[in-house]
């Protein structure tokens, strides 16, 4: 996460929480987002958006792309356990920011989305909690993991 | 709320004047400044800088047409022993022959207990109207900081009375930097405001700029929220409207006297002029104003929130730049194509070559 000072720092150790202060582009809208790695019991990251309220969609009444419990869905799966957050999850979330404003002004999302999960379809019938986890591959060469630094 | 951004970005490219207008205000006072310069009939300081750009023009918070530039010229100390209006009349005297190619002589006009300045107006050749004017202004500097306090002739031409434009000039740069510039563009938005709903009347330009000056450097309205996050636009111009209004708009009552919107440098009221009435009416259009983006406040609906504002700004400014809206699509196409994080934003990947690779994702949840 060193990659991203002074825009990300840690917050909490065990479980490791990173807060996030960052925009899209320069002067921008800043936002505060906590980036939960849950490390400790092996889950999945969680992404939450703590400043500002994010607008929701008219037609689900909930913001574009978030679970149940409100957290940001950046990807249709997790970073697996030998990806570091700093190169999957926080690149994500800048995209998934970038791609939540533009929607903001222009009414359509036009990042990459999953099939039939597509912003401004309507409310799908059985939503789903969680992302489904990342397969576990077989253990890849590189890179090392240190710490902290990984999810 | 919702940011708009597209709309606020087209807003603020609407209130700049118009392209011919900053070419003649880039082109003219240069060559006024230049030639009283060179000028026999007026006495200068001998350092460097004599003149200085002033005004709004100079502080880049106009808000539509450039109405005049103002130049101070830095006269010489002697003029401060003489009766003030000798100093007016060498100036008048030394802008009298001033020649520009495409124009007819300058009408230089100094109107005794009007103007405390020679007011310059361009003219083409056979037309009656002005194409364009210039205030030109003479001030003491008693140092050599020419954003210090210095000394401009009174209105009744008796005496030399303190003024620090440039001084003001500087504090609101370093204010518009502490606020990571939102201020410069608030003040032009909320004289759009004044200007729309309120096109005659007081209170003028210049006040209305003071008002939300103040507003920032007194801190009247939180930086940031709670954690850090920034507010948008719309969420920082209603901010700013309901607290100008707190302090400003509170003196309605028969027997009050208008309120006292202080010199950002020395204090004294600028706005002692202010006509009851003219107040009355300008309280009126600021609750309006703040009653119409209220009622939007929280709403998520794009097209009630459009019309609103463009109630309070007017239908022709509040627009999007279709050129801006195409420009920005086409980078969303190339961020959704292939990205990188560089320099604590997101670029498409072409336009970095060093960087943080976004991986391919794709947003899931519930849609």
């Amino acid at each position: 996460m060193l990659e991203h000072r002074p825009a990300v720092t840690r917050t909490r150790r065990k479980p490791w929480v990173w807060r996030c202060k960052i925009s899209t582009r320069h002067g921008g809208q800043v936002y505060v987002i906590d980036i939960d790695g849950d490390i400790r019991s092996g889950g999945g990251v969680k992404i939450w958006c703590r400043e500002p309220a994010l607008v929701l969609e008219p037609v689900t009444g909930r913001p574009p792309h978030t679970f149940d419990d409100g957290s940001l869905c950046v990807n249709d799966r997790s970073p697996n356990d030998y990806e570091f957050i700093a190169f999957t999850a926080v690149p994500w979330l800048y995209s998934w920011l970038f791609f939540y404003e533009h929607w903001l002004d222009t009414g359509e999302w036009v990042g990459p989305q999953v099939a039939g999960h597509e912003v401004g379809r309507g409310p799908s019938a059985t939503p789903e909690k969680k992302p489904p986890s990342a397969p576990k591959a077989s253990r890849p060469p590189t890179p090392k993991r240190t710490r902290g630094e990984a999810a | 709320m919702l940011p708009l951004n597209d709309h606020f970005d087209g807003l603020l490219k609407n209130l700049n004047p118009p392209e011919d207008r900053q070419a003649l205000a880039a082109k003219l006072p240069p060559i006024v400044r230049d030639h009283l310069e060179k000028s026999d009939l007026l006495a200068t300081v001998e350092e460097s800088p004599v003149s200085r750009l002033a005004g709004s023009y100079g502080r880049r918070t106009v808000s539509g047409d450039i109405h005049d530039v103002d130049i101070i010229v830095f006269v010489a100390e002697s003029y401060r022993s003489k009766p003030v209006e000798e100093v007016l009349d060498d100036m008048t005297a030394a802008l009298k022959d001033l020649e520009v190619e495409g124009y007819e002589n300058g009408d230089v006009k100094t109107n005794r207990k009007q103007r405390r300045s020679c007011h310059v107006e361009f003219r083409h050749p056979g037309s009656n109207d002005p194409a364009f004017h210039i205030d030109v202004v003479p001030v003491i500097r008693p140092g050599d900081d020419p954003t210090a306090v210095l000394d401009i002739p009174d209105r009744e031409w008796t005496r030399w009375v303190p003024t620090q434009p440039l001084g003001y000039g500087q504090r609101l740069s370093a204010l518009n930097a502490d606020w990571d510039g939102e201020v410069v563009p608030v003040i032009r938005e909320f004289k759009q405001i004044k200007f729309h709903n309120m096109p005659k009347g007081r209170p003028k330009s210049y006040w209305s700029e003071v008002m939300v000056y103040h507003v920032f450097d007194e801190g009247l309205i939180p930086k940031t929220r709670y954690l850090g996050g920034s507010y948008n636009r719309p969420e920082r111009m209603l901010q700013v409207l309901r607290a100008v209004l707190a302090k400003y708009g509170q003196n309605t009552a028969e027997g009050l006297d208008t309120p006292y919107v202080a010199d950002p440098c020395l204090g004294h009221n600028i706005a002692f002029a202010w006509p009851k009435e003219d107040y009355l009416r300008w309280v009126k259009m600021l609750t309006g104003a703040i009653s119409t983006i209220a009622a939007i406040e929280n709403s998520s609906n794009r097209e009630a929130s459009i019309k609103a504002w463009q109630k309070v700004f007017g239908e022709d400014v509040f627009e999007v730049d279709e050129d801006e809206v195409a420009a920005k699509a086409a980078r969303a196409r190339a961020i959704a194509t292939g990205a990188k994080i560089a320099g604590g934003a997101i670029v498409p990947a072409a336009d970095a070559a060093k960087g943080i690779v976004v991986p391919s994702h794709r947003a899931y949840g519930h849609r």
